[in-house]
């Protein structure tokens, strides 16, 4: 696998200013997806992972969503000071997204050959024809073979088929990347799996890179190359798949991996949560944002906000107990994030 | 589609029977005898007993409605006792007047309203959103008689930009076809008559049309917002669609389906209220001629009139639920 990053995402910063103050629903986020690499983005709902895929795609609704800060390299090219239409060159057709809810991301006034073959003459010259074959094959390698597809109209189709045309339409002008913001969410278990593997496949059969977002990390274990855990944001680590599962640093990832269900445990032992809910928004703690629900909350994770910090190489986290000197302010290597609110 | 629309069609008989009824039961309902409310209070018993003959009035009441469907069945809506003249052939000259009234009028109030709907949803609260909702606000609230004449003021006598009266100068000689003068001069074409019956329906079309105008802009308006907000939008522009195309075809066919019950009420509101335009503008319509008949009590006519202004209302409606199953796949495939 090649490691020439295919999206750099570095201090990216998306607010939303709404009559009720401002909404930092993406505070700084660095993020990078490699060529043919599937990447993963987990974290609580609410934490800013749709956002921050919706700001590649230059689909935050603004107002009153703006990026504020940072910027998006996509194949080197930024993205934040894309003109509209350069973007549109690049959506759909070198970097394409599929969404959490199947059931609604088709139109329902349009049949299904119309709205594959709309984006696939959008982006190349082929004929009408031509770009019926196309969609007929892509439906084909996401496991459609009905007949006629091409005339059916959304409502005629399960959540599961509604997700693989979804699919089949993303795919359908090999994009270099594609982001899947929870495709799995709203289907039923065995679907579940087929979707992973179908988008497995197309990983490895096009090399086609995937920023999957997710909150299930048992997803995270059968997909991800690399593994980047956001809470309240920020990033608070990021690591590869491996060392999620075996050596995470920060508390909030070893949380989540806590309270995954486990078949083998007794049934009446209760589930392990993380006490406390989400910071407001709106009200972000001062410190580190995830000090008042952590065990191990320390004076300066009330205080000050920790950077994000390289722990092994290409493993970095967000946490004042990996800092050198725990708990000591390290000034020198501040390369800092912390904002006044 | 085809079976859809012949179900349709099928459910309209009972509807048609029953509206056939109640015109018919018009005549009948009214106090006294029609003879007499034909012939005025001084006629004598004989005249009286004459009239009723030739009206068919003798004869058992369900013959008599028997005879006025197989009548009506052939197109032939009787004479009118006051005037003496053939019902059928006049009220159809003035129903295709009201006709290509409307139809204009609905033409400028659609273009208009959705395109005023689609750029306030468009910019939402932008200046552009509160001007043209200020114009539907005017719109809706301006009375369509005031409109009317404050147009024959400027545009006719300040201006004299277009005639204020008529359908066609009086000068303009003109055999019709359909009725419809457009449609007539184009088919032969007449541009000379074509350009003459634009200038005279223009004023009066901006008049009839400015109310449902101002309340589909608005309807569209919120139905564009609403859809605008959908998943399948966000699809559509993640394709790379530029703005163009995800609103003139993915969100607005969306939207138009609430904005087409609307359009089908206004067209019969339209209808019924052509009334005051076409006094105002001297327009020969079906609002007149019933206005006539209703000051001179000529019942043959305000049965048929009445009869006929109601089919049309139930055929706007056959119409609009055409098109609804035109526009959405969902309710074709509809069980029955
Ligand atoms: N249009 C908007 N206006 C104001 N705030 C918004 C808007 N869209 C999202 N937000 C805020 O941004 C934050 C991040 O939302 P986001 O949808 O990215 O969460 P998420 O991580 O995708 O959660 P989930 O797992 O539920 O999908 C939330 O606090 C949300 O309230
Ligand atoms: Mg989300």
């Amino acid at each position: 696998m090649t490691t020439k990053p295919l999206l750099e995402i570095s201090q990216l910063q998306m607010h939303f200013f709404t009559d009720k103050g401002v909404v930092r629903a993406v505070d700084g986020i660095d993020l990078t997806v490699n060529e043919g690499e599937v990447v993963g983005l987990v974290g609580e709902s609410g934490c800013g992972k749709s956002v921050t895929s919706l700001s590649i795609m230059g689909l935050v609704p603004s107002p009153p969503g703006k990026i504020v800060g940072g910027s998006i390299k996509f194949a080197g090219r930024e993205l934040t000071t894309m003109s509209k239409k350069e973007l549109r060159k690049i959506r759909g057709n070198e970097i394409s997204m599929i969404f959490q809810e199947p059931m609604t991301s088709l139109n329902p006034v349009f049949t299904i050959g119309n709205q594959m073959v709309e984006a696939i003459r959008l982006h190349t010259d082929m004929s009408k024809k031509e770009a019926q074959e196309r969609a007929r094959d892509m439906l084909n390698k996401v496991g459609i073979a009905r007949a006629d597809i091409l005339t059916a109209y959304p409502h005629e189709l399960s959540g599961g088929m509604r997700q693989r045309v979804m699919i089949a339409m993303a795919m359908s002008l090999g994009p270099r990347l594609l982001i899947a913001d929870e495709p799995t969410t709203a289907l039923d278990v065995t679907i579940q799996a087929q979707i992973l593997d179908l988008m497995r496949t197309l990983n490895q059969e096009s090399q086609t890179a995937i920023l999957l977002i997710t909150h299930d990390l048992g997803v995270v274990a059968e997909m991800c190359d690399r593994v980047v855990v956001m809470y309240a944001g920020q990033v608070v680590e990021e690591t590869d798949n491996r060392s999620l599962f075996r050596n995470s640093h920060h508390p909030y990832t070893q949380g989540l991996l806590k309270s995954i269900p486990k078949l083998s445990k007794q049934r009446s032992k209760r589930l392990y949560s993380i006490k406390g809910n989400v910071p407001n928004p709106r009200n972000m703690p001062q410190g580190c944002r995830f000090a008042p629900r952590c065990d191990f909350a320390m004076d300066i994770c009330h205080q000050k906000m920790p950077d994000l910090v390289e722990v092994a190489p290409g493993h970095q986290t967000r946490c004042w107990l990996h800092v050198k000197g725990e708990g000591e302010v390290d000034l020198g290597s501040s390369r800092s994030t912390t904002q006044c609110s | 589609m085809i079976a859809y629309t012949i179900r349709r069609l099928l459910m309209l008989i009972p509807v048609l029977i029953g509206m056939s009824i109640i015109t018919f039961s018009i005549i009948h309902a009214l106090p006294g005898d029609p003879a007499r409310a034909v012939l005025g209070e001084r006629a004598s018993a004989e005249q009286i007993a004459e009239v009723r003959e030739s009206m068919g009035l003798d004869k058992p009441i369900y013959v008599q409605y028997f005879n006025y469907i197989g009548k009506l069945l052939q197109g032939d809506l009787g004479r009118s006792y006051i005037t003496g003249r053939e019902i059928a052939p006049e009220l159809f000259t003035y129903l295709m007047a009201t006709f290509e009234l409307a139809i204009a009028a609905m033409l400028i109030a659609v273009f208009f309203g959705v395109n005023l709907g689609i750029l306030s949803a468009w910019r939402q609260n932008s200046w552009v959103d509160y001007s043209a909702m200020m114009i539907a606000l005017i719109g809706v609230s301006m009375p369509v008689f005031w409109l009317g004449l404050m147009e024959q003021w400027l545009f006719a006598q300040e201006l004299g930009w277009l005639p204020s009266s008529s359908r066609l100068d009086a000068r303009t000689m003109f055999e019709p076809i359909t009725g419809l003068y457009v449609i007539d001069s184009i088919i032969t074409g007449n541009w000379a008559v074509l350009g003459d019956a634009i200038r005279h329906l223009i004023l009066p079309a901006v008049a009839l049309g400015t109310i449902p105008m101002a309340i589909i802009a608005r309807m569209t308006r919120s139905s564009m917002l609403e859809v605008m907000r959908s998943d399948y939008i966000r699809t559509a522009r993640a394709k790379g669609l530029s703005e163009f195309w995800v609103i003139y075809k993915h969100t607005l066919k969306n939207a138009f389906i609430p904005v087409l019950t609307v359009v089908g009420l206004q067209t019969g509101i339209l209808l019924g209220g052509a009334v005051l335009t076409e006094t105002i503008f001297s327009w020969p319509g079906i609002g007149r001629y019933l206005y006539d008949a209703i000051t001179s009590r000529d019942y043959q006519i305000i049965q048929s009139g009445i009869l006929v202004v109601a089919t049309i209302f139930v055929l706007i409606n056959l119409i609009v639920d055409l098109l609804y199953a035109m526009i959405d796949p969902r309710i074709k495939y509809g069980r029955e």
